[in-house]
């Protein structure tokens, strides 16, 4: 009996303790994450960037699981790759384990970024800067100036809870031997949602500038995104910097350090926001009756004009900065309620606009606009998909009345562009953007269900046919992912290419890729 | 299989004593952790249960004008909450806040920790010439800890010059 219980005793704990260290070691969440095949620091990346105007990754027909051989070997033999040596590239024999690398996983940044802060007071000082960022950056852009000074008064305030937190986290690992920096995991664990968005924000920046990485094998890869996470997170300041004034702070870092040197903290923060709007592409702001009169120019402009002329009304709109103004939907003032009444013009005008070039840049413009002159800009961006809808009409009443699958993949790339253009916030992680983008497909799936008044009984019945099952089994895909399975049921319509035509048509298509 | 009776009664009777022991002894507040940034004490034998001490310098003229102010206190209100959420304190809630002398305000309330777990907080702030000294307390909402625990050492910390 007594010896069962001590077997028992043994093994249980002999479980524990390994699921702790993988725990602590990150393995199950870092095996997790690896099966986005979007990793930043990964191949598929810098082939997006070597082949973007050839191939659309986004595209429902490309099964980058299966085809990312071909991808990697573009990128070996590209030019991107040609400074790394032949032995440290990627091996493209090795899928599984050269594509597992994706650095802003919680895991990969915690552990690497483990040891660089010297001592507690060292990491703060960075959480306090950061903090400050965050703060300053879910503010509406024209109350940053203050915001900027107040996001270190906040942190005041918030020190004694972090202070706090920071001790029960640190006593939850104060036994534990396989924490290997203890105090910094405290203190990670304890910001990790401030951390998460630093970090998320750094990895998009890392990705379009270093990628790079994808050309490198796992381990290097590893060791030299390693290197420019520690590079960027210290000096703090120069992570804040980053964080605040884009990629173009790694080409021009004599001009920021001034910013933080010469000048005091109010010249500071003006600098800063002067900055920051020069980055975002903004004119000098005007007051509210000047913007005005230019509104109304842009919109008899977008009635009557050429389309080149549009276009540069366009950009003219997405420019346009309103000074000391933050217009709320809902304001009384009446040179405000104006504006919001040419803003919704200008939306009717291009919701009825099939130029795609015309629609995309009038997206884009709206969205700069309402992100730096309405109140809760980004969050109520949601011209887009209005416009979309108009555009699904058109291309349902007139245009393309047969080709849904057209306008699911209109949906996908609108859902990207969005992104692009901040519509999704740059500070929600991948992982909701991904849901976010399931979403999207799935109304996508929606809408064409409702088009081909497909009632639920007929879907399942058209889900249980042993054609859409056939389907389903084609695409290589999970049957339990809806997004999918609508875009399946909409191939049914449009007969579906078999797998082996996919592949020859991407290997076409990847043929005309910049190589060399 | 008397045996094994007699063996469960005396552990139980030996935990019940000590449980009762631990109850009737005075608690005793141990240093964790004194940096620049901030110094931290733990009550000695109880679960989550600290006393944070955070100095913030202040112009001696701005220290002036927030004592006794109403203004001090929607201040702490208001972009609190979303702020702390960024350090895993969610729902923040301040219940109570009062000028308990013409330096020393104490507000208290309650929020979620980051493991979901209801915590009551008490702050108190001190204000002195060109400084503001901050006293957090905190312990798990379903704690019966009486006030006197902490109070207790507070009092005395804020009478240290």
């Amino acid at each position: 009996m007594y010896h069962k219980s001590i077997i028992y005793l043994i093994v249980s704990s002999m479980i524990y303790s390994s699921t702790l260290f993988a725990f602590e070691f990150g393995v199950p969440n870092f095996m997790k994450e690896t099966k986005n095949a979007f990793s930043k620091s990964s191949t598929i990346n810098t082939f997006n960037k070597i082949c973007k105007d050839k191939v659309d990754l986004s595209d429902p027909s490309i099964n980058i699981d299966k085809q990312w051989g071909v991808m990697c070997k573009i990128v070996r033999e590209s030019d991107t790759c040609k400074e790394v040596k032949e032995e440290d590239r990627v091996d493209c024999n090795s899928k599984q384990s050269e594509n597992e690398i994706d650095f802003t996983s919680w895991n990969f940044i915690s552990n690497c970024g483990s040891g660089i802060w010297k001592s507690i007071e060292e990491m703060w000082d960075f959480l306090k800067k950061g903090a400050t960022w965050a703060w300053n950056f879910s503010t509406d852009s024209d109350k940053r100036s203050a915001s900027l000074q107040k996001g270190g008064e906040m942190y005041n305030m918030a020190m004694g809870y972090l202070a706090v937190e920071y001790e029960k986290e640190r006593a939850k690992s104060k036994y534990d031997k396989m924490v290997l920096f203890p105090d910094s995991r405290a203190s990670f664990e304890t910001s990790r949602k401030l951390l998460s968005k630093m970090f998320s924000k750094i990895g998009d920046i890392i990705s379009t500038e270093f990628y790079q990485l994808g050309c490198y094998n796992k381990e290097l890869r590893a060791e030299r995104t390693c290197k420019v996470v520690n590079d960027i997170l210290f000096p703090p300041v120069f992570a804040i910097g980053l964080l605040m004034k884009g990629p173009k702070i790694l080409k021009n870092t004599g001009r920021f350090a001034k910013y933080y040197s010469k000048n005091k903290s109010v010249k500071k923060s003006r600098a800063l926001v002067k900055a920051q709007s020069k980055l975002d592409g903004l004119s000098k702001p005007v007051g509210v009756g000047k913007a005005l009169k230019r509104i109304k120019e842009i919109e008899e402009v977008l009635k009557n004009g050429s389309r080149s002329e549009k276009l540069a009304a366009l950009d003219k709109l997405k420019k346009l900065k309103i000074k000391k103004s933050t217009l709320a939907l809902t304001s009384k003032n009446k040179q405000n309620q104006e504006i919001v009444k040419l803003y919704n013009n200008i939306s009717k005008l291009i919701e009825n606009t099939a130029d795609t070039v015309v629609r995309k840049r009038a997206v884009e413009s709206i969205a700069s606009f309402t992100k730096s002159n309405l109140k809760n800009g980004p969050k109520n961006s949601i011209m887009g998909m209005k416009s979309l809808n108009v555009f699904e009409d058109i291309y349902l009443s007139q245009k393309y009345p047969d080709s849904l699958r057209k306008i699911a993949h209109e949906q996908i790339v609108f859902t990207r562009d969005q992104f692009k253009l901040g519509d999704i916030s740059p500070f929600e992680n991948k992982k909701i953007f991904f849901a976010k983008q399931n979403r999207a497909k799935i109304e996508a799936g929606i809408r064409h269900e409702r088009v081909l008044s497909v009632s639920k009984t007929h879907l399942n019945k058209v889900k249980n046919s042993p054609e859409y099952i056939n389907v389903v089994g084609k695409l290589g895909r999970s049957d339990q992912d809806l997004g999918y399975e609508l875009m399946a049921l909409i191939e049914l319509k449009n007969p579906l290419k078999s797998k082996a035509e996919i592949i020859r048509e991407f290997n076409k298509k990847t043929s005309s890729c910049p190589v060399k | 299989m008397k045996k094994n009776y007699y063996v469960i009664i005396t552990v139980n009777l030996f935990l019940l004593l000590t449980s009762f022991s631990f109850a009737s002894s005075n608690y005793s507040w141990k240093s964790v952790r004194k940096n620049k940034v901030f110094e931290s004490w733990h009550l000695e034998g109880v679960k989550d249960v600290y006393i944070s001490k955070t100095v913030t310098k202040v112009k001696t003229k701005k220290i002036k004008k927030l004592l006794k102010s109403k203004k001090y206190i929607k201040s702490l209100n208001k972009n609190k909450s979303p702020f702390l959420e960024l350090f895993g304190v969610n729902n923040w809630k301040m219940n109570y806040s009062k000028w308990k002398t013409k330096n020393l305000l104490e507000v208290s309330g309650t929020y979620v920790d980051k493991d979901s777990h209801l915590v009551s907080f008490y702050e108190f702030h001190q204000f002195k010439n060109n400084k503001i000294v901050k006293y957090l307390y905190v312990q798990p909402k379903n704690s019966n800890l009486k006030q006197t625990v902490f109070r207790k050492f507070i009092n005395q910390q804020l009478k240290k010059k």
